[in-house]
């Protein structure tokens, strides 16, 4: 008696919920085993499994784009099925427009946008989401549509207050910067040399101004031997122990130890980061931390030495992208779609983020290199032995955590993290690098070397900067800078600069200095064109750098 | 299938890709800045008692291993070594080892190039005052004992030989006790000893040689080694430079390469060493003038039947053109274009080679390997 009461209630909530979607979206259809109500965003698609006694001899016709005008071809539906087996929202983008866009769609931001948005009515609702390219039917074939796909817990399926709150009309677009658009329109995918990037961490590598100060120690040494550099450092970074206790952020201090232990942290990591060279047992500069010391006096004054200027912003930002994009997104993903939360609730989430998006990248790319699938199966295995997780994640949470709050990703206020506006650009900003080119992005080094200064001016500055109207001026600033920094980056041979210095060095320069926002990338194509004849640029692919001779 | 000489007017193809190992097909044309400089880099280690470390610089084909393999032609060193009045340098051209014992393969690089029944001969007149300056150049008896040894043409020379290389038996070696060669050559210090002392000997007062020319190719490969060889080669050529404080000219020939985590190979040359270099030679990418001087320079050597053109069999203009289509790029990548272009039209009998030719196969021999 109470199994058919119950069975009765959610027939009487599936009904509610159907009808409410049946009376908001603009189109009904049955079609093979999906029910598909379309809106105008987003279609929301459940799929069923039919009777056996109606498998033998079922209506074709009416599984087969048969579209709902009424209720009562649903109760046919339910008469006939045995269950619904999954309940997907899904979002789409026809491939074949975007040859003549004005402006570029974010299908990964509308995504994540839904998820917040579903995540804030009820939590761990949500079994899966992912964008992927599907294509119609291979007879006819088209461009195929670039979708997302969120799946939904049965728990909530045929619950009226969220079916009400789901539907609910809410304009949420996140407008893609005009600088993407031709990207999209070209749809010609971005190099992505997909390989997985990940850097280890010690939860005591918090502060991203000891890398100030290591910078300010090397100008000072030079080069160190690797047998002191832990002990030597720990002393000249003694002196801005004050700082950092007047600092918001207390964790992650340098304090006096007798072997330097306690610089440790920050030296294994600035090695990770490229900060430092080893060669022969001594550390020297790397090749990115000499150009940051080239314009450390000038751009990164401060009378707090862990506060950080603009150019410090964009040149850490830029370094812990490229190099720990894995877990630094990942990290910011959790973020983005808690909205506000406490390290012990990204600790428990953490590990099954990690599992479900290399998981997420295994799959897309199963027909990819044999390199990229080992080199994801190895970290899946790594990440899945943990024995003690809370262990392991303080060490990849923490620093990352602090890292984000020294950038202002992320504010703290009694011990719960909320992601701030420039966090959520930031997020808004990877997410539509996915989508230039349908596909997650694995390393984003072309994307940073084309998008860094836009993304931060964009993220940091509200997108303030304008460049000037003539591409001579630009180039006139380029090629000052470049000329200049043959003062700056000198090498064993002369008249010869190291490329990638002296192109950070302009990109740097024409940011801060003369307000104007260039690609790295730009620079070195500039640099390549035959028109151009005050440098010698050879560029060699396989150690990503070259040289720069005046002519 | 023309004949290259019939109608090109060519011995042979005169674009050689890589630099050949037969010093009389050596030869040098154009660039007059960069020879006129290792004249007299050289000219002055012939005359002067002093030694030199020059770094040469280039691109990937630029003309450095071309340049130490025509500056180790006797007939080249015999020119200017004619001009300053002095004997002949003695020189040799290595690549830098990268194996797991780099002082020892220099060693015998080294050894592997000393004709010791030569050098005993051309030394006989002066036997004596080369051993009494053995006995001054350094304090390590046993060394002294060894280079005497070389000299010595009591010594069987296989023998003396089998025992640089470390050949020797224990039994062996007994037959040269008697000149106080007691032991074995054990370590890094040995050999760089011996090089050292060789060198000085060899170049005692510049009675038989004035200079020894010693050149190392693919100097960039240091960056390759492990730790310790970086160190070892570092402090094999400080040594050297130190102990052979004369008559010593030593380059390094290293190619232009961006690297992963440094800006160049200066981290890789210790201080001790990068301060004995006296001079940079730079191997730049040529300039259409440098190009077209080259190339009438080279066709005027390989020519067997003159020709009122000098680029023939290349009309001017197809040459200006695969100057513009190439821009700047090495010496090598023109050489290449105009190898392809001078075997292709050989292939289909086309002579001269005009914009017709050029335009017909333009696409086989100009490309971006970038």
């Amino acid at each position: 008696m109470l199994r058919v009461k119950v069975v009765w209630l959610v027939l009487f909530k599936m009904k509610e919920v159907f009808n409410l979607y049946l009376n908001n979206c603009y189109q009904a259809m049955i079609h093979e085993n999906e029910l598909i109500f379309e809106f105008n965003e987003y279609h929301y698609a459940f799929t069923f499994d039919i009777k056996e006694d109606f498998e033998e001899e079922i209506d074709k016709d009416f599984y087969s784009y048969n579209t709902l005008d009424d209720t009562s071809k649903i109760e046919r539906l339910l008469n006939e099925i045995s269950e619904f087996t999954s309940f997907e929202i899904k979002g789409y983008e026809y491939l074949g427009w975007r040859e003549d866009l004005t402006e570029g769609k974010s299908i990964t931001n509308e995504m994540f946008l839904l998820i917040k948005k579903i995540n804030s009515f009820r939590k761990n609702v949500i079994l899966n989401y992912y964008t992927d390219v599907i294509f119609g039917d291979p007879m006819c074939p088209d461009e195929g549509n670039y979708i997302f796909s969120i799946e939904i817990s049965n728990e909530i399926w045929w619950n009226i207050v969220f079916a009400k709150y789901l539907i609910e009309k809410e304009t949420i677009v996140v407008e893609v910067p005009n600088f993407y658009t031709v990207f999209f329109r070209k749809y010609n995918p971005i190099r992505d040399n997909k390989t997985l990037q990940t850097i280890t961490t010690n939860t005591k590598a918090r502060r991203i101004g000891y890398f100030k100060i290591l910078s300010t120690f090397l100008i000072e040494t030079k080069k160190i031997p690797a047998t002191s550099i832990n002990k030597k450092f720990e002393n000249y970074s003694l002196k801005y122990k004050v700082f950092l206790e007047e600092n918001r952020f207390k964790k992650g201090l340098i304090s006096e130890t007798k072997s330097g232990i306690s610089a440790k942290p920050y030296i294994d990591l600035a090695q990770d980061l490229g900060f430092l060279n080893k060669i022969n047992n001594l550390f020297y500069p790397g090749k990115s931390l000499k150009v940051y010391q080239i314009l450390q006096n000038q751009y990164s004054n401060s009378n707090n030495i862990f506060e950080l200027s603009d150019f410090d912003k964009l040149f850490y930002l830029e370094i812990i992208l490229k190099k720990d994009f894995f877990y630094f997104k990942c990290l910011l993903e959790l973020l983005f779609i808690e909205e506000n939360t406490t390290y012990s609730d990204l600790v428990k989430s953490f590990q099954n983020q990690l599992l479900f998006r290399l998981e997420s990248f295994k799959r897309s790319n199963s027909y990819g290199e044999r390199k990229l699938l080992n080199n994801i199966d190895a970290t899946l295995k790594r990440i899945k032995k943990w024995e003690k997780p809370e262990v392991y994640l303080e060490h990849i949470i923490m620093p990352r955590l602090n890292w984000m709050l020294d950038l202002e990703i992320l504010k703290e206020t009694n011990n719960k993290y909320e992601i701030t506006n420039i966090g959520i650009r930031l997020f808004q900003h990877l997410s539509i690098w996915n989508d230039i080119n349908t596909e997650e992005i694995i390393s984003p080094d072309s994307f940073i070397d084309r998008f860094m200064v836009h993304l931060y001016d964009d993220c940091f500055n509200e997108n303030q900067v304008i460049n000037p109207e003539k591409k001579d001026i630009i180039l006139d600033r380029v090629f000052k800078h470049i000329e200049d920094s043959f003062d700056y980056f000198k090498t064993l041979a002369p008249n010869r600069v190291t490329a990638s210095q002296a192109a950070n060095y302009t990109k740097y320069k024409l940011y801060i200095e003369d307000k104007i926002k260039v690609g790295y990338q730009f620079i070195l194509e500039e640099l390549s064109k035959k028109e151009q004849d005050k440098f010698i640029f050879k560029y060699q692919v396989q150690y990503q750098d070259g040289y720069i001779q005046k002519k | 299938m023309a004949d290259i000489n019939e109608i090109f007017k060519l011995r042979t193809n005169p674009f050689r890709l890589t630099p050949t190992t037969n010093p009389n097909e050596l030869e040098w044309a154009g660039f007059k800045e960069i020879k006129g400089k290792f004249e007299k880099r050289i000219e002055r280690s012939i005359r002067i008692p002093n030694s030199t470390l020059v770094l040469n610089w280039g691109e990937y084909g630029s003309g450095k291993t071309h340049s130490a393999r025509y500056f180790n032609k006797i007939s080249v060193l015999k020119k200017l070594a004619d001009k300053a009045g002095r004997p002949v340098p003695y020189s040799m051209v290595i690549s830098l080892p990268k194996g797991k014992e780099p002082i020892f393969s220099l060693y015998t690089s080294i050894i592997d190039k000393l004709n010791i029944e030569e050098i005993r001969e051309l030394f006989s007149d002066i036997n004596q005052q080369i051993e009494e300056y053995i006995s001054t150049i350094s304090s390590n008896i046993h060394i002294q004992n060894v280079l005497k040894g070389i000299f010595n043409s009591e010594i069987n020379h296989l023998d003396i030989k089998k025992y640089l290389y470390g050949n020797m038996s224990a039994t062996d070696l007994k037959s040269l006790n008697k000149y106080g060669i007691l032991r074995s050559l054990k370590d890094d210090t040995d050999f760089s000893s011996i090089i050292s002392g060789l060198f000085s000997s060899l170049t005692f007062n510049k009675a038989k040689y004035s200079c020894v020319i010693l050149w190392i190719d693919e100097f960039e490969d240091i960056n390759l080694l492990n730790n310790t060889n970086v160190e070892k080669t570092n402090n094999f050529l400080r040594e050297i430079l130190d102990n052979v404080p004369n008559n010593l000219l030593i380059f390094l020939n290293l190619t232009q390469s961006a690297m992963f985590s440094s800006e160049d190979l200066g981290q890789y040359i210790f201080d001790s060493v990068r301060s004995r270099i006296k001079e940079k030679i730079v191997f730049d990418f040529p300039t259409e003038e440098m190009f077209k001087e080259y190339l009438r320079e080279l066709l005027q050597l390989f020519r067997i039947e003159e020709d009122a053109n000098p680029y023939f069999p290349f009309e001017e203009n197809v040459i200006d053109k695969i100057i513009i289509a190439h821009g700047k790029v090495s010496l090598r990548r023109f050489n290449e274009s105009l190898s392809l272009l001078l075997e292709l039209s050989d292939m289909d009998e086309k002579c001269p080679i005009n914009m017709e030719v050029y335009d017909e196969f333009e696409n086989e021999i100009i490309w971006n390997k970038d």
